[in-house]
């Protein structure tokens, strides 16, 4: 947008949509985000030929195709970073001391259930998907891997499953070597044997209905996405997990979030590696809030 | 009083026990009754009863609520009724004073901190003599609170005086709000008293952040040193400082001559780490300081900082400024690996607007980033080159509509140079991207001349060809325009209709009046609504009956349009039924009307029962109506909401329209 074209979001009209947003996807824009809020929406209303905010406002409150606008705004106004082997610490208590424990668990079922819920581009769903590989889960047991976002232009990228430079500044050499293949241009893309243990989906995380159909889960990947929804549309999220997470299940958050004050269904539990939230494996082995930091790593 | 209003005033619902208070002052009149109550009721646990005692006990005033009040301030058991009595001490403001001077005299050093709290607050220049007074109290924190309301007290002369006479007594615990005062004062006699605490390890950042303030000349050179402090927060002070001195109008030259006197060329070393800080107002100072150093080793930390959206307009500035004086060192990054840098760097450019970029901006057109084609394209532009056009004109066909629509822009930019028949030749271009482009083209260049070549375009069979034309028909307008726009409200695309119709409305066209009342019955919802709009904004009364019928329309989008269009129409039915809707269920509705209705006369009565509407829009809408067109009938009612409604932006709105 050219500056002489914007319009201008009046700060009414700004709480009216940040709350609308807010109800439909639990998404919170503070009001230091009303710049921006503004600058991104301004191409919606050219789009539109609409002269104001408070009638872009009428459009999501009123039209039949405001689903169709709500993803449009959903994938204009979220933040999408994210990149391979994201938060080391967390993937090994995952690769080191998670996977093996699922792996007797889960003997019999013959499967495990993993959800990244959140999983903008795909490069946690694949971290996720190459260190099941690397420890072998695959000679025993069906691994189903589940990515989720709301933004269905994240999903798209995701699925086809080709990488710039910006997303391996973390990852080893080895895993490069291993699971992907370069591109022309540079890129690089996963390998088919990484790819087909992920399933991607589109999917709002505070429509219980939509979690639902997600199946039981073994863990829980929602890093770095609870930061961006209000205080009761997290619980609202962390209710859905703790519905579709089996006794005993895990919740892996990013590290600068917690439970604390959101919900009591789980414990935290220190790992060698890292600290993690489990669903107890009864509902009477809740003896603390997750506030608390109950260690449970000797039981 | 009787023991029904008793009862209710110890009722356990707060609503009925501030209706309570209310009613008892309208049945009573006997103050000894009504004070005791008023004052009972200042303790009250929930906010807008006491509010209400509040507004009521203002009214009364007088000595005897004075006395009550001042009383009530050594009640401290009960802070609410302690910070209720405050309330009213300061907006009776110096009614209030004599007897404060009077109660200051007493023992109690928490009540004696309380009046110089109040009587500082209410800024009555008698109480000044007690301010001066309570400098000298045995107590601390009355010192401090004096301290701190005499920063208030603007240009006089015995303030200052007396502050910087506390600041030299080294007493501690006032030099902090002494500090902040003087510098809040901003009165250039401090400046001595300020230098002289620079050297106190705890003063020194209050003391540079006060010198900021003032920005006298020679304290500018005393301050710079502290850029390199021991201390990480003095030094981010210092830059804070210095940046004040610019912002206030010193010349960049003398700042960076002060600068470089005490660092040489280690000047930009010094200040790039601050432009990482995680402190924004540190970051956005620094980043103004290193641009204005105009030191091209800053070019490439400020390009690599520029990814943050909140400080990229600083950086562009920064990098202006470094540009301007050295255009080529910007060169090297137009080349940057990061994409994100090489558009910074065209927005640069297009600032500074020198012909040393017109051959790196030309190689940008072709850039892998579409962004930086569309960045490249409008510095382009700006550089005013004729020979830009050349370059620019492909890009009418980029894969991205951004480049596109740069292209656009950035051609109208030089239209001087255009061969306008060549763009209307592009309008009967078989690539039907052309054609809209030259089409939207034609609108930007704004020529009469080109009325025709629209004409033909609305015929094109590509429906975003004659969208695009009839936008630009209602920008170019001309007697033609009309012609073909009224053609358009009959095309089978929705949105040409709509779009014809919103032009026909933008040119105020009289004579689209008749086909636009037949599109308040077109099938799609968008039309209805563009013609409705429209028809508001010609205004001719013949469309008002038949947008009244869309009041009822199924659509939530169309009534709110034809409700703002029907506010165009001062006629009393309108007002009619512009006034029902105000029950309506939906709070837009709600909202809009009262919108419309802000037109007509004598409506405030109508609209402040929706001061306690269950929705903070409708609220702060019946605000923004009663404070922008009936604030002396609403004053009372805006009062109430600015102190008692349960939303702060709708209380915050109402206080702005009462104050003013």
């Amino acid at each position: 947008m050219f500056e002489e074209d914007i319009i201008l979001l009046p700060t009414d009209v700004f709480r009216l949509i940040r709350d609308f947003l807010n109800n439909y996807c639990g998404i919170y824009f503070d009001d230091r985000s009303k710049y921006i809020v503004e600058r991104r929406l301004n191409r919606r209303l050219k789009i539109h030929h609409m002269r104001d905010f408070r009638e872009y406002y009428r459009l999501l409150m009123y039209d039949k195709k405001r689903d169709e606008e709500l993803q449009a705004i959903i994938d204009i106004l979220t933040v999408n970073e994210t990149y391979f082997f994201r938060e080391q610490n967390q993937l090994a208590a995952f690769s080191e001391e998670i996977i093996p424990e699922l792996m007797k668990k889960n003997k019999d079922k013959k499967n495990i259930n993993i959800w990244s819920a959140g999983c903008s581009t795909g490069e946690e769903p694949y971290t996720v998907a190459m260190l099941t590989l690397e420890k072998g889960v695959q000679n025993n047991l069906d691994i189903n891997i589940l990515g989720s976002d709301i933004s269905r232009r994240v999903l798209q990228v995701a699925r086809e499953g080709i990488y710039k430079r910006n997303s391996f500044r973390a990852i080893n050499q080895y895993f490069i070597k291993n699971y992907f293949q370069e591109q022309r241009n540079g890129d690089q893309k996963i390998s088919d044997r990484v790819k087909e243990l992920v399933n991607f989906n589109c999917l709002n995380l505070i429509d219980p209905f939509k979690v639902k159909l997600v199946g039981k889960m073994d863990v829980i990947f929602c890093r770095n996405v609870l930061i961006y929804f209000s205080r009761d549309a997290r619980k609202k999220v962390v209710e859905n997990f703790s519905e579709v997470l089996k006794e005993g299940g895990y919740l892996l958050l990013g590290h600068t979030e917690s439970l604390i004050n959101l919900s009591t269904a789980f414990t935290l539990k220190h790992l060698k590696n890292d600290m993690v939230y489990q669903k107890p494996e009864k509902a009477s082995d809740i003896r603390h809030s997750t506030g608390g930091l109950q260690d449970n790593a000797g039981q | 009083m009787s023991k029904k209003l008793e009862n209710l005033l110890r009722h356990k619902d707060a609503e009925v026990r501030r209706q309570a208070i209310k009613d008892l002052c309208m049945q009573e009149e006997d103050l000894s009754t009504v004070i005791p109550i008023l004052m009972k009721s200042l303790e009250d646990e929930d906010w807008r009863v006491r509010k209400t005692a509040i507004e009521i006990l203002l009214n009364i005033k007088g000595d005897r609520v004075i006395k009550e009040l001042i009383n009530t301030l050594y009640c401290e058991e009960n802070a609410n009724a302690r910070n209720s009595a405050i309330e009213i001490l300061v907006a009776l403001g110096h009614e209030a004073t004599d007897y404060l001077i009077e109660a200051f005299k007493g023992p109690n050093v928490d009540v004696k901190k309380f009046i110089i709290d109040i009587i500082g607050s209410t800024e009555d220049l008698k109480a000044l003599p007690l301010l001066l007074k309570a400098l000298e109290d045995k107590d601390e924190n009355v010192r401090a609170s004096a301290v701190e309301h005499l920063g208030n007290i603007r240009k006089n002369p015995s303030v200052v005086k007396a502050l910087i006479a506390t600041l030299k007594k080294s007493d501690m615990w006032v030099a902090f709000p002494a500090i902040d005062a003087l510098g809040r004062i901003g009165d250039k006699k401090a400046v001595d008293a300020l230098v002289s605490v620079l050297s106190q390890k705890d003063l020194k950042k209050p003391a540079i952040r006060a010198l900021g303030q003032i920005t006298e000349v020679s304290s500018l050179a005393l301050i710079v040193p502290f850029l390199k402090d021991k201390s990480k927060t003095v030094r981010e002070e210092a830059v804070k400082a210095i940046k004040q001195f610019f912002q206030k109008g010193m010349l960049e030259e003398i700042i960076v001559e002060r600068i470089k006197n005490t660092f040489g060329n280690e000047a930009v070393q010094i200040l790039l780490p601050h432009t990482q800080s995680n402190k924004k107002d540190v970051r956005i100072a620094a980043i103004l300081l290193v641009g204005i150093l105009k030191d091209k080793k800053a070019v490439a930390p400020l390009l690599e900082a520029s990814v943050e959206e909140d400080v990229q307009e600083s950086i562009i500035r920064a990098l202006v400024f470094i540009g301007k004086s050295m255009p080529e060192s910007l060169i090297t990054f137009f080349n940057a690996s990061d994409s994100y840098q090489r558009r910074v760097i065209c927005d640069v450019a297009g600032k500074i607007k020198d012909d040393t970029f017109f051959r790196p901006l030309v190689g940008l057109l072709k850039d892998e980033d579409g962004h930086v084609r569309s960045k490249a394209i409008i510095a382009l532009s700006n550089l005013n080159n004729p020979k830009a056009v050349k370059y620019i004109k492909p890009l009418l066909l980029d894969e991205y509509e951004d480049v596109q629509e740069a292209a656009i822009r950035g051609l109208s930019t030089l239209k001087n140079w255009l061969d306008l028949d060549e763009i209307i030749m592009g309008i009967s271009d078989k690539n039907p991207i052309l054609r809209i482009n030259s089409v939207i083209l034609l609108g930007f260049i704004g020529e009469q001349s080109s009325v025709e070549a629209l004409g033909v375009a609305l015929k094109d069979s590509d429906s975003r060809v004659r969208v695009a034309a009839v936008d630009a028909l209602g920008v170019v307008d001309g007697p033609n325009a009309v012609k073909f726009l009224l053609f358009s409200l009959t095309d089978e695309f929705p949105e040409v209709r709509r779009i014809a119709a919103i032009a026909i409305g933008r040119i105020r066209a009289d004579e689209g009046v008749e086909p636009l009342i037949l599109l308040l019955r077109d099938s799609d919802v968008w039309v209805r609504a563009g013609a409705a709009r429209s028809l508001g904004a010609i205004g001719n009364k013949k469309a008002m009956k038949p947008i009244t019928k869309l009041l009822s329309d199924e659509s939530g989008f169309v009534r709110t349009t034809a409700i703002e269009a029907l506010g165009n129409f001062k006629d009393e039915k309108i007002k009619n039924m512009l006034l029902q809707l105000l029950n309506d269920r939906d709070a837009e509705i709600r909202s809009t009307a009262v919108e419309s209705l802000a037109s007509f006369d004598g409506i405030a009565q109508d609209i402040i029962p929706l001061l306690k509407d269950k929705e903070w829009a409708v609220r702060k809408k019946v605000v923004d109506i009663l404070g922008g067109f009936f604030k002396d009938e609403s004053y009372a009612y805006l009062k109430e909401v600015a102190n008692m409604d349960e939303d702060f932006q709708v209380r915050e709105a109402a206080a702005r329209y009462i104050s003013v």
